[in-house]
């Protein structure tokens, strides 16, 4: 019990301290973790408060929620992205217009501030391989309605979905392909640089433009709305802390179309870390106090670097790794902890209930199983946040379902002859469910424990949309920026820990399995 | 219903009298039968398992119920210890209705014994011999003489046997184990559902000889099902004949031998050689 509890603190240690001065959070591509790392570093230097990182949240949706329940406070956000996505207006206007009607909605309805845009505009583009471009001879998103029907497209989920768009790209310009896939960011350049993606849509200040040698088409009808970048920050905080407006202040303005594409690239090419990055660009915009100012030019990349080995990379991210992997299994052992709290009661309770009670609610209870898992996350946001509740409350989740299956099923199917003997014998019905069918139920229920904890192991590297860390944050960030190294550095320690959980799991079992039965 | 009972004087008795849960003792002295049943019966929804049966068991007597599988006799058994709950009619323990007693506590008073064993499989030997002992509260140094005595009587050597695992035991062991068992908390009455059917022969024979010397020696009240005649007309005091659910006649083995009231039982008997020893 006491090693428990010390085994709980050192995993409670291991999560950003609750009660930040600031929470500043990022959507889950490069570009946005880069600027949000900005953020904290410029509050923590100039202002000296304490900044909590939620970086890498799945997408508009989770930052946005999470931006007005206050789980976080700040989040790099585009005025296309608020004027289309969350406000649902259609798509067009100039940058200006854009940005006041994001400003004065945003204000009005939940106290959210849209501060100065940083000076570059991310927008979405269409692309094409150079090669492609040229044999058809394309230099609009209108050349390519004619070919289109023969080519295959590659799109991000959000563009998909989104109203400003492939809905709109195909009601504007009447633009059909002949298939489109959803892909991440990361696989879709890929898919485009091996041929297997014929158009694609692009940041304007992705580096990999450059590496992959795209041309962009030109939206002749301006369809894509202005994307200016800036921190889009909550009332409450402003209002607490001040100063936090003013010095994002220093922001605005500071980085063009260029300098940003620049930056990116040592992100996604030179897999150089986002907070090396961060530190370089607010240095060279001479942000940093007591740091010389560099020029400008510098904050372009030196071209791709040789890495060091794997493992190599393993042993200079042995301090990180280890703080993750002490993450991760504090989720999957708190979720699956909680797990048996509920499941081994309720599977008590319903062995003693006629069978169809007990059909009826396992069948329920595995229901959760088809829920999806970053569906569940997303509803979390609004009551949980972000970090750690939502995910631990998520693992908790499906992890009932193979505990209590196995452990119902133990219970009731216990040697049938044992259990008439104990009742015949004066056991009460008590005594029998806790001396007779626990003990000879032990095997099922440890099955199902092994189950729920090997499940969840895999099952909490998702923790990383929401914040709630662990192993899947190398993960994650590793698929977003092609970086093998990063996946395999939170993919196969997940891996191991699988193992390791079920190994000791089992010696448990073998210890619990009373003496006299089988194996 | 016929009935023949022994005359008291001929049954054994019990040589310590504990608290008796039905009362035995004022039945023994009074002459009352120890267990009744008064029109009892069992229906599952619409499918009769046992029709209306009036039956009469007196202390110390040995009772064999036979029929083949499906006849009754198992849930017939199970009124006594409340297993099963009468449809209809009333089962009378000890002179009061049995649902008037604590069905817990009751079954603390009744031995039982199922085919292969019921031993708990995770408990050593020792552990399942003081099963009800345990139950009945008794302190842990006059339990462990219990099972000792036990288990020397049904032939198993404590020392050897008491904290081995019921899997470490050969099938007619088990079955010692298992009477040595029903026999621990001194009980009114021994229900003994067809205890030798898994064994082989000569196994069958040693615990026939065994249960004979446990029959002298305590004098429980027992009921055995079984379906097997010739280990009935061995063990059984009288014998009672069902099939499908019904009981069709109860009776001394001459009873039975010289009047069978039922085409049935006249059938049955023709597969005894009436040469066998009794």
């Amino acid at each position: 019990m006491y090693k428990s509890a010390v085994i709980l603190v050192l995993w409670l240690s291991a999560f950003p301290i609750v009660g930040a001065d600031v929470v500043v959070g990022s959507k889950n591509f490069a570009e946005n973790r880069l600027l949000a790392e900005m953020y904290a570093q410029l509050i923590e230097d100039r202002l000296g408060l304490e900044v909590d990182r939620q970086l890498g949240l799945a997408g508009t949706e989770f930052c946005f929620e999470a931006l007005k329940n206050g789980a976080i406070h700040i989040y790099p956000e585009y005025t296309g992205t608020g004027l289309v996505t969350i406000l649902g207006h259609e798509p067009g206007g100039t940058p200006v217009a854009a940005l006041t009607t994001v400003r004065r909605e945003f204000l009005d309805r939940w106290n959210l501030w849209w501060l100065g845009p940083m000076g570059f505009e991310n927008a979405y583009e269409i692309a094409v391989p150079r090669a492609l471009a040229v044999e058809h001879g394309l230099t609009t998103i209108s050349d390519l309605v004619r070919v289109a029907p023969q080519m295959r497209a590659g799109f991000g989920s959000e563009f998909v979905e989104r109203d400003d768009g492939l809905p709109g790209l195909e009601r504007v310009y009447g633009l059909r392909f002949a298939s489109v896939q959803t892909l991440l960011e990361a696989p879709k350049y890929q898919a485009a640089g091996s041929g297997s993606v014929d158009v694609l849509d692009v940041y304007t200040t992705d580096g990999r433009l450059l590496t992959y040698d795209l041309v962009v088409l030109e939206d002749d009808r301006d369809f894509f709305p202005p994307y200016q970048a800036a921190p889009l920050v909550n009332g409450d905080l402003l209002e607490s802390h001040p100063a936090v407006g003013s010095t994002l202040a220093l922001l605005a303005d500071a980085l063009d179309e260029e300098a940003m594409r620049a930056l990116n690239l040592r992100l996604q090419r030179d897999k150089d870390r986002v907070e090396v990055v961060a530190t370089d660009a607010l240095t060279q915009l001479g942000l940093l106090a007591g740091r010389e100012p560099a020029s400008m030019t510098t904050i372009t990349s030196d071209g791709p670097r040789e890495r060091e080995g794997f493992l190599a990379y393993l042993f200079a991210e042995r301090s990180n790794l280890l703080r993750l992997t002490g993450q991760h299994l504090g989720l999957v052992g708190l979720a699956v902890f909680a797990g048996v709290l509920t499941s081994l009661p309720l599977a008590f309770w319903l062995a003693t209930r006629a069978s169809g009670l007990a059909e009826f609610t396992i069948r329920g209870v595995g229901m959760t199983q088809t829920i999806p898992s970053l569906a569940l996350l997303g509803f979390l946001i609004p009551l949980l946040g972000v970090g750690a509740p939502p995910a631990l409350f998520a693992l908790w989740v499906y992890s009932v379902f193979p505990i209590l299956r196995g452990a119902y099923s133990g219970l009731r199917d216990a040697d049938p002859r044992a259990v008439e003997a104990a009742e015949a014998l004066g056991m009460t019905s008590r005594q029998v469910l806790y001396r007779v069918r626990l003990p000879l139920a032990a095997s099922p229920i440890m099955a199902g424990l092994r189950t729920a904890a090997v499940i969840t192991v895999g099952t909490a590297t998702l923790a990383a949309f929401i914040g709630g860390g662990g192993l899947g944050e190398p993960i994650i960030a590793g698929v977003q920026l092609v970086d093998t190294y990063r996946i395999l550095s939170g993919a196969i320690p997940a891996a191991l820990l699988a193992l390791v959980v079920d190994f000791v799991l089992g010696r448990v079992e073998q210890r619990l399995r009373p003496r006299g039965i089988g194996s | 219903m016929a009935r023949n009972v022994p005359p008291e004087s001929q049954l054994p008795r019990s040589t310590h009298r504990y608290p008796s849960m039905l009362k035995m003792n004022a039945a023994q002295d009074s002459g009352e039968p120890l267990l009744e049943l008064r029109g009892a019966s069992k229906s599952y929804g619409d499918t009769v398992a046992l029709a209306p049966v009036d039956l009469e068991v007196r202390v110390g007597e040995t009772l064999a119920l036979i029929g083949e599988s499906g006849s009754g006799k198992s849930t017939l058994i199970r009124l006594f210890n409340r297993l099963v709950e009468p449809t209809s009619g009333d089962v009378m323990l000890g002179g009061r209705p049995s649902s008037s007693l604590d069905a817990v506590e009751l079954r603390r008073h009744i031995g039982y014994v199922q085919q292969d064993g019921g031993l708990l499989p995770h408990w050593t030997v020792r552990r399942n011999v003081e099963l009800v002992p345990e139950l009945l509260g008794w302190d842990l140094a006059r339990r462990h003489e219990r099972s000792r005595e036990l288990l020397d009587i049904v032939g198993l050597e404590a020392s050897t046997y008491a904290s081995r695992y019921p899997l470490e035991l050969s099938g007619g062991q088990r079955q010692r184990v298992a009477f040595a068992r029903a026999l621990a908390g001194d009980p009114d009455l021994v229900l003994l559902d067809e205890p030798f059917g898994a064994l082989d022969a000569i196994t069958r024979a040693d615990l026939h000889d065994q249960f004979m010397a446990l029959k002298q020696r305590f004098g429980k009240t027992t009921i055995l099902v079984t379906h097997d005649l010739a280990e009935a007309f061995k063990l059984a005091d009288r014998i009672g004949v069902l099939k499908s659910g019904r009981l069709l006649q109860i009776g001394t083995r001459t009873e039975l031998a010289e009047q069978p009231s039922d085409p049935y039982v006249e059938r049955l008997l023709t597969h005894i050689s009436p040469q066998r020893p009794c």
